[in-house]
C-alpha cells in the first residue's frame, strides 16, 4: 500500500509495487499488470485495466466465497457491489459527493482536529448521539461548530456524524440489495464506529475481511495470473 | 411612518429602514456564531446610520418591524416574520417593477424565483442541501486560492488561457481538484472562471424548471461577484439587472411587508 495522494498516480503506483516486489523477492521483469481503482486510467504502463465492481467481486470471492454484497469506502468513492461466484451482478457508486463517501468523515476530522483513525473509537463511547442536519460535507462542518459551541459532547456528535454516514450508505447499499454476508471493504472499513453504525442502519452483524484495503488490488492480481495462464 | 426589515441570513445579517419617501439607512455585518447578538447589533448600527440621515430616530420610532431570512425566529424584537422567497420577491419588485424572473444567491443557499407584476411569488427552486452552487463554494474557492472574496469576480474576468475545467461538483472534491489545476501550473484566475462556471452550471437547471422571463434579476451576496453574473448573462441570454447593494434586497422586502401591516392596521 502506498498512499496515492501526495505524488502523481504512476509514481505512488510504481512505488506500491516496488516495495510488494521487494517484499515478495520475484525479480522486476516477470509480472503482469493489472490495474483498478479510481486512478486506473492515471496508469498508462499497466498491462490492463479493470473496473473496480469486477475486482472487488473476484477478491472477495477469494477471501469470503460466501459474501453477496460488498460495500467499498474509499475517501473520495463508495461503491456498492452485488456478486456470486466472483462476479457483480450489480453495482452502485457514488463518486459525485463528499457526504456519502469518507471524505465526510475527513472533514469531520479537520474541524474537530482528531485524526480519523481515533474518531471512530470516540463515536462509540455516545450514549445520545446528536442528530446531523446538513447532508453536505461542507454544511455538516459549520452544524458541527455550532453543536460544539451550545456544548455538546464530542462523542455524542461523532456518534451522530457516523449515523448520517451510515444512513446513506445504506440507501446506497439498498439499490443493490442487502444480502446477510455483507462485507465492509476498502480503506476506511476497518474503523469501528463505522462497522457498528451500518450494523445498526442494516439489523445485523457485518463481516470485515482482514485484508479490507486490498480486496480490489487482490481481485487484480487473481484476474491477471488467469490471463497470463499461471 | 417608518418600518424596518431584518434579513438574518447564514453569513450576514441586513437592515433597511424605510420611511414613506424611500429607504432611510441600510446596514450589513457579518451573522457570525451569535445570530441574536448580530440582530441586535445590525439594527442598532441602521438605526445610528439613519439618525445621522433624520437627526432625532431611535429604535422607539420605528413603527413596524419583519423579521426574514433563515434566522428570522431568532430575531428578540421583530413584530412578525415572513419568508424570505416572499421577501426577495417583494423588494426586487420594488426595485424593478418589470421584474419577473429572481435568482438569490446567499451565502449557504441559492433560490431561483418567478414573480408577477405585484412581486407576488409564482413559483420558485431552493437548494439549501448542498454547498455547491452557493456562496459557500465560492469561499472555498476563494481561500483555497488565497484570494479575497471581494476580489473574486474581477479577476475572473482577466484569465490567461479561459475557464479552467473544474470537473467535480462537489465543494469537498472542487477544492481538491483546484488544487490539483494549480500543482499543474494553470493559472489562478483561470481557476477561478472555471468556479464561476461551475456554479453557474449548477444553478442553471433551477431557473430552467421556473421558467426564464423578461426582466431577469439577480440579488444576494454572491451577486456582487461579476464574474459569476457575466456567466450567468451568457447561460440565460438576458441582461442580470441588480441593485446597487444586493445583500439588502431581503431586509428591504421585509421592510415593505412591515409598511404593508402599518397600512392594514391604520385602515382598520
Amino acid at each position: 500500500m502506498h498512499p496515492a495522494e501526495l505524488e502523481s498516480a504512476e509514481c505512488a503506483g510504481k512505488k506500491a509495487i516496488d516495495k510488494a516486489m521487494k517484499i515478495s523477492g520475484i525479480s522486476k521483469n516477470s509480472y503482469y499488470t493489472v490495474v483498478t481503482g479510481q486512478g486506473k486510467s492515471l496508469i498508462p504502463s499497466a498491462d490492463e485495466t479493470i473496473s473496480d465492481g469486477v475486482c472487488l467481486a473476484r477478491g472477495i470471492y477469494e477471501l469470503m466465497p460466501s459474501v453477496h454484497t460488498i460495500l467499498d469506502l474509499g475517501i473520495q468513492k463508495s461503491l456498492a457491489v452485488k456478486c456470486s461466484g466472483g462476479y457483480p451482478n450489480k453495482i452502485i457508486s457514488n463518486d459525485k459527493c463528499a457526504s456519502g463517501a469518507g471524505s465526510f468523515l475527513q472533514v469531520v476530522s479537520d474541524v474537530l482536529e482528531i485524526p480519523v483513525e481515533r474518531m471512530g473509537e470516540i463515536s462509540l463511547k455516545s450514549t445520545e448521539a446528536v442528530e446531523i442536519n446538513s447532508t453536505c460535507a461542507v454544511f455538516a462542518e459549520s452544524e458541527i461548530i455550532s453543536l460544539l459551541h451550545t456544548g455538546k459532547k464530542l462523542e455524542d456528535i461523532l456518534g451522530g456524524v457516523y449515523q448520517s454516514l451510515a444512513m446513506r450508505l445504506y440507501s446506497l447499499l439498498l439499490r443493490v440489495g442487502i444480502d446477510r454476508e455483507l462485507a465492509l471493504v476498502g480503506g476506511i472499513a476497518k474503523d469501528k464506529g463505522l462497522g457498528q453504525a451500518i450494523e445498526a442502519q442494516i439489523g445485523h452483524k457485518i463481516l470485515v475481511p482482514e485484508q479490507a484495503l486490498f480486496v480490489g488490488s487482490l481481485g487484480a492480481a487473481i484476474i491477471g495470473q488467469e490471463k497470463v495462464g499461471a | 411612518m417608518i418600518t424596518a426589515g431584518i434579513d438574518i441570513g447564514s453569513l450576514s445579517a441586513n437592515v433597511v429602514v424605510l420611511s414613506d419617501a424611500g429607504i432611510v439607512a441600510s446596514h450589513t455585518i457579518r451573522t457570525g456564531a451569535d445570530s441574536v447578538g448580530a440582530a441586535w447589533r445590525v439594527m442598532r448600527e441602521a438605526i445610528e446610520l439613519a439618525d445621522s440621515e433624520a437627526e432625532g430616530l431611535s429604535l422607539e420610532d420605528v413603527d413596524y418591524i419583519v423579521a426574514t431570512g433563515y434566522g428570522r425566529v431568532i430575531v428578540p424584537f421583530s413584530n412578525s416574520t415572513v419568508t424570505e422567497i416572499a421577501c426577495h420577491a417583494r423588494g426586487n419588485n420594488w426595485v424593478f417593477p418589470e421584474v419577473r424572473t429572481i435568482l438569490d444567491m446567499g451565502g449557504q443557499d441559492c433560490k431561483a424565483i418567478r414573480c408577477d407584476g405585484n412581486g407576488k411569488v409564482i413559483t420558485f427552486e431552493m437548494n439549501d442541501k448542498c454547498a455547491a452552487g452557493t456562496g459557500r463554494y465560492l469561499e472555498r474557492a476563494a481561500s483555497t486560492l488565497g484570494i479575497k472574496l471581494r476580489e473574486f469576480g474581477e479577476l475572473a474576468l482577466q484569465t490567461e488561457e479561459g475557464a479552467a475545467i473544474i470537473s467535480s461538483m462537489c465543494t469537498v472534491y472542487a477544492q481538491r481538484d483546484i488544487l490539483l489545476l494549480r500543482q499543474q501550473g494553470v493559472h489562478r484566475n483561470d481557476i477561478l472562471a472555471g468556479a464561476c462556471k461551475a456554479i453557474v452550471e449548477r444553478i442553471f437547471p433551477m431557473l430552467s424548471r421556473i421558467g426564464i422571463q423578461e426582466a431577469f434579476v439577480v440579488s444576494g451576496g454572491v451577486a456582487n461577484n461579476i464574474g459569476v453574473i457575466r456567466c450567468l448573462e451568457e447561460k440565460v441570454g438576458m441582461e442580470a439587472q441588480k441593485h446597487s447593494d444586493p445583500q439588502i434586497i431581503g431586509a428591504l422586502g421585509a421592510a415593505l411587508f412591515a409598511r404593508d401591516k402599518m397600512k392594514n392596521t391604520n385602515h382598520e
